[in-house]
């Protein structure tokens, strides 16, 4: 194999010494372009963009340079660190060779390639697996902050405006973090090769989906600090237009954000449909495969309506149009539909993919056939196909068309059945199986457990009259937190101790996984049920202070809070700590049967010397030739 | 202990110390610490018997060069702004008098009952020395609009519009030589942490210019402590 | 999961048939979020025209300003006819690049091309003298979102549409033409998506 040192003849520079750009740029460059774009923007519009005129009485030339500015961070960002090169090199007709290919996937850079536009779906993968970790990082800070300022009645630790600020910045930013959480790390990473692939199908796309990521945070960390993202995560408009500067950054974010989120789907879903190995038919393909393709195949439709509405929120904002201002011709109820149509499919983004995680680690942990494998997959297609008829039913109150409140309460309970599918599945396979008792095995229970409380107080809001009294409460933040949290992210947190001695090449450490694994389990239901009291008590959500009645409640959830930030640091100690010193891990620890167990460790550049063909199907546990 | 034992539990501290680090770091920076206190000035007798008296002299301004925000105005210095400062203390159960001299010009409330003067003593206020209890809400330059948080303390509402400078009184630069000077006084109730607020749209924003300055703490809202005496 | 590791025919360098599907595909999934984005410019448009909230739909004439009045949309068509025009040119050049004929496959991308910069300065003529402003009520709004979409696509047209060309020009296209194809795909989306800006706006 050629390596990076047998450089193309046509790579500028070769005379001089100096090295082709592709090979100067990184995250470095990134950073310097898209600062230096930014300033530069932010200083020309300050000098040269008219001030505005006297009869313009909502014309906001601040908006207008702050949103230059964010997108000139944001199209040098992507310059810096090489994003623009393959799209650049096709139109002039010069396609990168075989040795730029390979210098772009990572060969032979060691640690530097983590901080290139590298394109091999490993690098790619724990890439995303560290930011996700920042992103929780600091979003559970920011949980910490409003919980104590929470843990007293009259609040005032923090400024009501920063309380305010760091309530939407905490939702979005989480949010995030909770849509790429298995998508990203594990959908990249373990994906291909657990179908039997070589790469993704478009690596470069799958670079720019990380560093799309990478560039959309600055624009929401800014935010906090110009005015901040005062209206909670789901940004309605109106209230949107009258907040601060903060605002734009929250609409790049989301911009970003979302392209990012459809460069992932086309890629994801290509990799999966053109790219299994031979033999793999659809009934032989993992349950994983399909809770990844189905979060990110309806990501790919709902993003960009999110995506549209803030272009609109942006445009409203910066040229005075008027697509939310009622008074002038515009409609708050257009937000909150382009918001919600969105806002609910991404709901099962985040969970089926945890869920299908963990249909994917049952049978590896009761060494038995995943129970009833059509009925998986008829839940999640039926998941998928109802979410996107629910949207409403966050707008019961809102006074938007009251004869749907039927229909969409209808199809939200609906939506149960197939979600009870999945339950059977779990709970089919586990049952009368030779429970092997690790960290996932005991996640699956966690997430029957959260999972069913999520659920059942879901059907309560879904049902028009106890949502009237249920809407806008700290019962809606404990439900959905049930669903995300609960169930999301304890997917989640099993696929990283599952999966991580494949990507890291070590096992995690057994008892702090434990450890981890009951202080957050435990913290999280003190938590939320804490919050379930006061909710049904009737405290509103997204509030600074409260009234003494509701102080017990909010007192026990503060506990549960810090309790959880136990866990996760001690979670985050077991990675640092098994990443560098870990025990070896065996190429298969699990004695699991999909394809991702039989490449040794550390997984080679190609994955699979020679392609896998398969002859059954991936659970067959006890069974003879499987 | 096994030394990865006390290491995890190390993490747990550093990490715990970091949260909390950027906590503080958080609750301290309030957009404007600076604190006006009322200042005492003997009793006053009232319906619910003589109470010790105090007084708090503020003004409303078109722009934000005189208040706290520093002589060149600050970020917004085109931003309207009350001064000398917009967080304000005094004491509980007691007379307070309140001074507002407006600088600005003004239009049309969007609320007609911010015309009306609420919770002061015998409902009333004084323009430029008239006793009023309500003034015309076409023009309205700001309000002084205080009411309470949801809790347990009691509560206290009390607003006050603030009349219009005509425009033909507003100079090209600097401020009007003849504000309007309003007065009023009220009664608090226990020791809690209270905000006041305008209520005449003097923001801007794309709907109903409500943003801006009238969505940013330490312009046209702030603070107002009551502290036990 | 049985698995058997014979040997994969050259697993390297697979056949152009088998990279153009998928990127086919690809190129499909992410049309499918611009489709995604387009329908819901199209549901804006009609949601605003249908509220017509506060009648500012086309605001009504004022003591300050005239009423807004909606533009012809043979304007929009123009544009739609100059995009059709561009994807017809592309299709002769895929002809015949099919038929191994590389000058058909130049003269083809190369026509598109220009049809592509007429189409996309049209629209700047178009946004740059319209009769109203961004602040002239919901028409003007959703009109220009519109026309901000297609000069979007106008410019990505362009670039894809040179670059076509471009490696037409140079040969690259000898061995396999699985790109012109693709190409071709989106010209047809361009066109459909200008067809549907144009369609939403003979509604006003």
């Amino acid at each position: 194999m050629t390596t990076m040192m047998n450089r193309p003849a046509s790579a500028p520079g070769d005379a001089s010494g100096r090295k082709p750009l592709i090979e100067r740029l990184n995250i470095v460059t990134a950073l310097v372009v898209g600062t230096v774009s930014a300033i530069v923007i932010w200083q020309l519009a300050l000098h040269f963009l008219p001030q505005d005129a006297e009869t313009a009485s909502f014309f906001n030339r601040e908006d207008k340079i702050s949103l230059m500015s964010l997108i000139a961070w944001f199209v040098g960002f992507m310059t810096g660190i090489g994003a623009l090169i393959g799209p650049f090199r096709w139109a002039f007709g010069k396609d990168l060779n075989h040795d730029e290919n390979m210098f772009l996937a990572g060969k032979d850079q060691g640690i530097k390639r983590y901080f290139r536009y590298t394109t091999d779906h490993k690098v790619v993968g724990i890439q995303y697996l560290v930011i996700t970790i920042i992103i929780l990082f600091v979003g559970g800070t920011l949980a910490m902050l409003i919980r104590t300022n929470l843990g007293h009645p009259q609040g005032g630790w923090i400024h009501p405006q920063a309380y305010n600020a760091i309530v939407g910045w905490h939702g979005i930013i989480m949010i995030v973090a909770t849509i790429i959480m298995i998508t990203g790390p594990f959908g990249n990473f373990i994906m291909p090769i657990m179908i039997g692939a070589r790469d993704m199908a478009f690596p470069r796309l799958n670079a720019l989906s990380f560093w799309l990521i990478v560039a959309a945070i600055p624009p929401v960390f800014i935010s906090f600090f110009t005015g901040g993202i005062t209206t909670g995560w789901s940004a309605y408009n109106p209230l949107a237009s009258q907040a601060g500067l903060g605002m734009n950054g929250y609409i790049a974010f989301i911009c970003i954000f979302a392209i990012s989120t459809m460069v992932a789907g086309a890629n994801i879903t290509t990799t999966v449909v053109k790219m299994r190995a031979k033999g793999m038919t659809w009934n032989r393909t993992p349950i994983f495969i399909y809770g990844v393709v189905a979060s990110v195949a309806l990501a790919l439709p709902a993003f960009p309506v999110f995506f549209l509405s803030q272009i609109m929120s942006a445009m409203d904002r910066a040229f005075a149009t008027s697509f939310y201002n009622s008074a002038a011709g515009g409609s708050g109820w257009l937000y909150e539909n382009l918001f919600w149509i969105m806002g609910h499919p991404e709901v099962y983004v985040i969970l089926i993919p945890s869920v299908a995680a963990l249909m994917e680690m049952a049978p590896v942990f009761t060494r038995r056939p995943l129970f009833s494998f059509n009925l998986a997959i008829m839940g999640i297609a039926g998941i998928s196909g109802l979410s996107v008829l629910v949207w409403a039913h966050h707008m019961y109150i809102s006074g938007w068309a009251p004869l749907l409140n039927a229909p969409f309460m209808l199809t939200t309970e609906l939506i149960s059945i197939p979600t009870g599918m999945l339950f059977l599945v779990l709970i089919g396979t586990l049952w009368r199986g030779r429970l092997w008792m690790t960290m996932p095995l005991m996640s699956i229970f966690a997430l029957l457990w959260n999972f069913m409380i999520g659920g059942i107080t879901g059907i309560y809001l879904s049902d028009v009259p106890a949502d009237a009294f249920l809407h806008g409460s700290m019962y809606v933040t404990a439900h959905f937190h049930y669903t995300l949290m609960g169930a999301g992210l304890t997917g989640a947190l099993a696929s990283l101790v599952y999966w991580f001695p494949k990507m890291t090449g070590r096992m995690f450490d057994k008892t702090l996984s434990w450890v981890s694994f009951w202080l957050v389990q435990i913290g999280f239901n003190v938590a939320f049920i804490g919050m379930f009291l006061v909710g049904l008590a009737g405290q509103p959500r997204r509030v600074e202070s409260y009234a003494s009645i509701f102080n017990k409640g909010n007192l026990i959830t503060t506990m549960g809070a810090y309790t959880i930030m136990a866990g996760m640091l001690v979670l985050l100690h077991g990675v640092i700590s098994s990443w560098r010193n870990g025990v070896k891990a065996p190429m298969n620890p699990w004695q699991a049967k999909t394809l991702e167990w039989t490449v040794a460790n550390p997984v080679p550049l190609e994955n699979f010397e020679t392609l896998p063909v398969i002859t059954s199907d991936p659970y067959g546990y006890g069974k003879a030739q499987s | 202990m096994n030394k990865r034992y006390i290491a995890a539990l190390g993490t747990v501290i550093l990490g715990a110390a970091v949260i909390a680090g950027i906590g503080t770091y958080v609750a301290s920076a309030k957009n404007d610490s600076r604190v006006l206190e009322a200042t005492p000035a003997g009793t006053m007798e009232t319906p619910e018997g003589t109470l010790p008296h105090y007084t708090l002299d503020m003004s409303a301004y078109p722009d934000s060069m005189s208040g706290s925000h520093g002589a060149d105005g600050g970020v917004h210095p085109d931003w309207v702004s009350y001064g000398p400062v917009t967080n304000f203390k005094v004491p509980a159960h007691s007379v307070i008098t309140i001074t507002i001299k407006q600088y600005d010009s003004g239009e049309r409330l969007s609320n007609d009952f911010f015309a009306t003067v609420h919770g002061t003593l015998d409902g009333t206020a004084t323009l430029d020395g008239q006793s009023i209890t309500n003034v015309d809400p076409e023009h309205v330059g700001h309000t002084f609009t205080l009411h309470g948080l949801a809790d347990a303390k009691s509560q206290l509402f009390v607003s006050v519009p603030l009349p219009a400078v005509e425009e033909a009184d507003m100079p090209d630069s600097g401020y009007t030589t003849s504000p309007r000077v309003v007065t009023f006084s009220f009664i608090t109730g226990d020791a809690g942490e209270y905000v006041w607020n305008c209520e005449y749209p003097c923001g801007d924003g794309t709907t109903a210019r409500f943003g801006g300055p009238m969505s940013t703490q330490g312009y046209m809202a702030g603070n107002f402590s009551v502290v036990k005496a | 999961m049985s698995v058997e590791t014979h040997s994969h025919s050259n697993p390297h360098h697979e056949h152009p048939d088998v990279v153009g599907s998928r990127n086919r595909l690809g190129v499909i999934l992410i049309l499918v979020a611009d489709i995604a984005m387009a329908l819901s410019v199209l549901f804006v448009f009609f949601y605003l025209k249908g509220q017509n909230v506060n009648d500012m739909w086309l605001p009504a004439a004022t003591p300050d300003s005239p009423a807004v009045l909606a533009l012809s949309s043979k304007g929009t068509w123009y544009v739609t006819a100059l995009a059709g025009l561009g994807a017809a040119a592309h299709f002769y050049g895929l002809k015949g690049v099919r038929a191994a004929n590389r000058t058909q496959l130049v003269l083809g991308g190369g026509v598109a091309l220009v049809f592509s910069l007429a189409a996309l300065i049209y629209q700047f003529m178009q946004i740059s003298s319209a009769p109203f402003t961004t602040t002239s009520g919901a028409y003007a709004s959703c009109y220009y979102l519109i026309a901000a979409l297609n000069t979007l696509h106008l410019v990505l047209t362009v670039f894809i549409a040179f670059g076509n060309w471009n490696r037409s020009r140079l040969g690259i296209y000898v061995a396999d033409h699985w790109h012109v194809d693709i190409v071709n795909v989106w010209w047809i989306w361009m066109t459909v998506s200008s067809l549907l800006g144009a369609f939403a706006l003979s509604f006003a």
